[in-house]
């Protein structure tokens, strides 16, 4: 059962952490967990609203075998896309204004983070945090 | 112009028994005048078919006397509602669905009307919050504090940024303590404000201190890979001063106690 969060203006960003750092909290992340969570939320959430104004993310939390229990949050959009993912993911490479670190960084911060994306097409990107690891 | 006199008189005393009366937000003349406005609106509404100005701009008052005296959306509502009962005879109509059809759309439009002027309050309150909680402050003499609280938007942080530098000019102090403490998420948008800020300070002659990161912040920050070393950081605000106060080769000393040697400090 997954929960959907819509973001339209900056606000939304604002409440979208609020979430994430409530349900991370809840679910037994440390400090540090639940602050990496709520920064990689915070990152590209913020990503919706500034590049493709608006979409949404839905959360759950996941089971895995071997893995246990985990945080799935997948951001949604329907702006440009990303034409070179790869190009994205370099660390200093912005196709804004910003510092070009917080696609690089908030795949550092999670445990799985998957890119989908075509120009034209909108964006869909996926971060799963582990409880245990 | 007013039909039945009788059935209008008997709503209005009706009116006068809601909280609208009661709790004192309208007086029983302000309730007769809104009252004959509201019934003469719908009244030539019920020729048009739809909610004419006039009628509007009396739902509108209505509404936000409601907003003003805390009523709940539904007691606001009522008090075109309570027309309900008495409006058929009011208007001498047979038409009873049209006339109701109507007066829901004017109780609806109180609704609306009431949720505007509720999100006109909110967005008015945003707007002096903005301003009351980026207060720059004259710490000491050629230090500045700027204690920054709750969320780092672009708005407001081009607002604290403008109003910093403008005091760094007014009262030419050349070390700033930027607080973060009180900023719960430091992402690439607010490390990016800070480092541009420092940067801007700079080119004013100043230098910039933030303090405040929290433990989980700067593992955070470092995972990210934002490198904010081209800054002076320290972990809490007291640190900072006592930086600042070293920078500026002041030091904060134990009043002289009479018939100590007096010691000669900077």
């Amino acid at each position: 059962m997954s929960n959907r969060i819509d973001i339209r203006n900056e606000s939304d960003v604002v409440v979208a952490r609020q979430i994430a750092r409530q349900v991370a909290s809840q679910m037994g992340f440390s400090l540090g967990d639940q602050t990496r969570i709520t920064t990689a939320v915070s990152e590209l959430a913020r990503n919706i609203f500034l590049y493709a104004k608006q979409g949404w993310i839905e959360y759950q939390e996941i089971t895995l075998g071997v893995r246990g229990r985990g945080i799935e949050f997948i951001f949604q959009d329907q702006g440009p896309g990303i034409p070179d993912v790869e190009l994205a993911l370099t660390v200093g490479y912005t196709s804004g204004n910003g510092m070009g670190m917080g696609l690089s960084g908030t795949k550092r911060l999670m445990d799985e983070f998957d890119i989908k994306s075509s120009p034209g097409k909108g964006a869909t990107i996926r971060i799963v945090r582990w409880l245990n690891k | 112009m007013i039909l039945g006199q009788e059935s209008y008189a008997l709503w209005l005393s009706a009116l006068q028994k809601t909280s609208w009366v009661t709790r004192g937000s309208l007086n029983p003349q302000e309730t007769e005048r809104l009252g004959k406005d509201l019934v003469e609106g719908i009244s030539s509404t019920v020729i048009t078919g739809s909610l004419s100005a006039s009628l509007k701009k009396t739902l509108e008052d209505i509404s936000i006397i409601g907003v003003r005296s805390g009523f709940t959306p539904s007691e606001t509502a009522q008090f075109v509602f309570s027309m309900r009962p008495y409006i058929g005879d009011i208007l001498h109509t047979k038409d009873y669905t049209h006339v109701m059809t109507l007066l829901d759309e004017a109780g609806l439009y109180t609704f609306e009307t009431y949720l505007k002027t509720r999100e006109e309050i909110i967005v008015n309150q945003r707007q002096d919050l903005l301003e009351l909680s980026t207060p720059v402050i004259r710490l000491l003499d050629g230090i500045l504090a700027v204690p920054l609280i709750g969320t780092m938007d672009s708005r407001r942080t081009q607002q604290i940024m403008e109003k910093l530098l403008n005091m760094i000019v007014e009262t030419g102090a050349p070390l700033t303590i930027l607080d973060i403490t009180g900023v719960a998420i430091v992402d690439t948008l607010v490390a990016n404000h800070i480092l541009k800020t420092a940067a801007a300070v700079r080119l004013l002659g100043g230098n910039l201190i933030i303090t405040g990161l929290s433990p989980s912040i700067a593992q955070t920050m470092v995972h990210m890979g934002v490198d904010l070393s081209s800054v002076i950081t320290r972990a809490v605000m007291a640190d900072g001063i006592a930086l600042a106060l070293d920078m500026l080769e002041k030091e904060i000393v134990k009043k002289q106690q009479p018939g100590n040697q007096v010691k000669e400090t900077k």
